[in-house]
């Protein structure tokens, strides 16, 4: 018998399967609790570069910018939280086990394992800010957030270490989480070029049915306007986050269940059903 | 005197295992155990059922206790987030 190897490829599939064909209301949800953190930042990042050398001018107004940003990143951890769960529940259980479960228990979370990822989160949160400017860090620190989010479902003792211990412990195997990395790395520019793309493209229809030509949303809605740079690549980062997210917790669960044999149990199972079945 | 307040009393059994003597009565419940059914827990004798409550109190205090601390680390780092997203951004901005 051999087992097959576990590849970035077929984590893909599973996790375009999972977001777009099984979960596409916790993904929504997902993208939802989001917006608020994703536009925050990009208003910061807009103010930072308008205010340039004069930055430093204006640290009370920029705190309190900052200050909502912290305030964003709750409900967007949340989402996350309910979303690697919703994913973890539909491998487990099937599609049709997740969707029968009450809305209620869809959203809830155990609050000792919400709090302690809100902690690894906020850790993760607070690395990057201090990285960023190293650019190496960045795809470092994407993917230590994710599987954060990955792991979610498997807090059950709060702890400060505990749940930093339960990530790095769960980074396996590299190779496959270094392959979505590089994958979702060209999966950024791609979505940004074609969210900007699309607003180019109903700008043009919007001239084509008025028959305006050079309006304001042209010059609005171009790459020369640095406003909607920022906030294409914020909606970017929107629209690749569910499928980040769903590759992760698809990784983690696969890597476990080959661990701990709950792979070959599962397939010794589907072959004994399928032989009753035959038989019957 | 009464002879009868001088009778000794009739042992009392196990709650758990009728043909075994009790040792001594549970605090919480007052149930008589037997020497394996009792624990002494700060002193005073504990059946296995009031120990196991007891146990499971102390572990929900304690986990109460880290979650909180969880919480108030949560905060710090929050606050650290917000005053380190401000100085790294105006020094980027100012550099580029």
């Amino acid at each position: 018998m051999i087992r097959t190897r576990l590849t970035t490829g077929a984590v893909l599939d599973a996790a375009v399967d999972l977001v777009s064909r099984r979960l596409p209301g916790p993904a929504g949800l997902l993208i939802l609790t989001s917006l608020p953190l994703r536009f925050l930042e990009a208003w910061l990042a807009n103010r930072l570069i308008q205010l340039g050398d004069d930055a430093s001018d204006h640290v009370s107004y920029l705190t309190s910018l900052s200050l909502l940003v912290s305030a964003a990143l709750i409900p967007a951890i949340w989402g996350r939280a309910v979303f690697a769960r919703s994913c973890a529940l539909a491998l487990s259980a099937g599609g049709e086990g997740f969707h029968r479960l009450p809305l209620r228990d869809r959203l809830r979370l155990p609050l000792a394992g919400f709090l302690s990822y809100l902690y690894a989160a906020t850790f993760f949160e607070l690395l990057f800010i201090a990285t960023e400017w190293t650019l190496v860090a960045i795809p470092v620190l994407a993917l230590l957030t994710g599987l954060a989010a990955a792991t979610s479902p498997l807090e059950d003792r709060p702890g400060f270490f505990a749940s930093l211990l339960r990530v790095a412990r769960n980074a396996r195997p590299l190779g496959v989480l270094a392959g979505l990395t590089t994958v979702f790395l060209f999966a950024l520019p791609v979505a940004f070029i074609n969210l900007s793309a699309l607003f180019q493209i109903l700008v043009w229809a919007a001239g084509l049915m008025t028959g305006a030509t050079d309006s304001w949303w042209q010059a609005a809605l171009s790459w020369y306007n640095q406003q909607f740079v920022i906030l294409a690549v914020a909606g970017a980062m929107l629209l690749v986050e569910p499928f980040w997210i769903a590759s992760l917790v698809v990784t983690v669960r696969q890597a476990r269940a080959r661990q701990s044999g709950e792979d070959l149990a599962a397939w010794f199972d589907a072959l004994r059903n399928r032989g009753q079945e035959e038989v019957a | 005197m009464d002879l009868q307040l001088l009778r000794p009393a009739t042992p009392t059994r196990c709650f758990n295992h009728p043909d075994r003597p009790a040792l001594a009565i549970c605090v919480d419940c007052r149930r008589p155990v037997c020497q394996a059914c009792s624990t002494l827990w700060e002193g005073i004798h504990c059946c296995v059922d009031c120990l196991a409550k007891r146990r499971a109190a102390v572990g929900e205090r304690r986990d109460t206790l880290r979650l909180t601390l969880l919480t108030l680390g949560t905060f710090a780092l929050l606050a650290g987030a917000t005053i380190l997203r401000v100085w790294i951004g105006a020094v980027l901005a100012e550099v580029f």
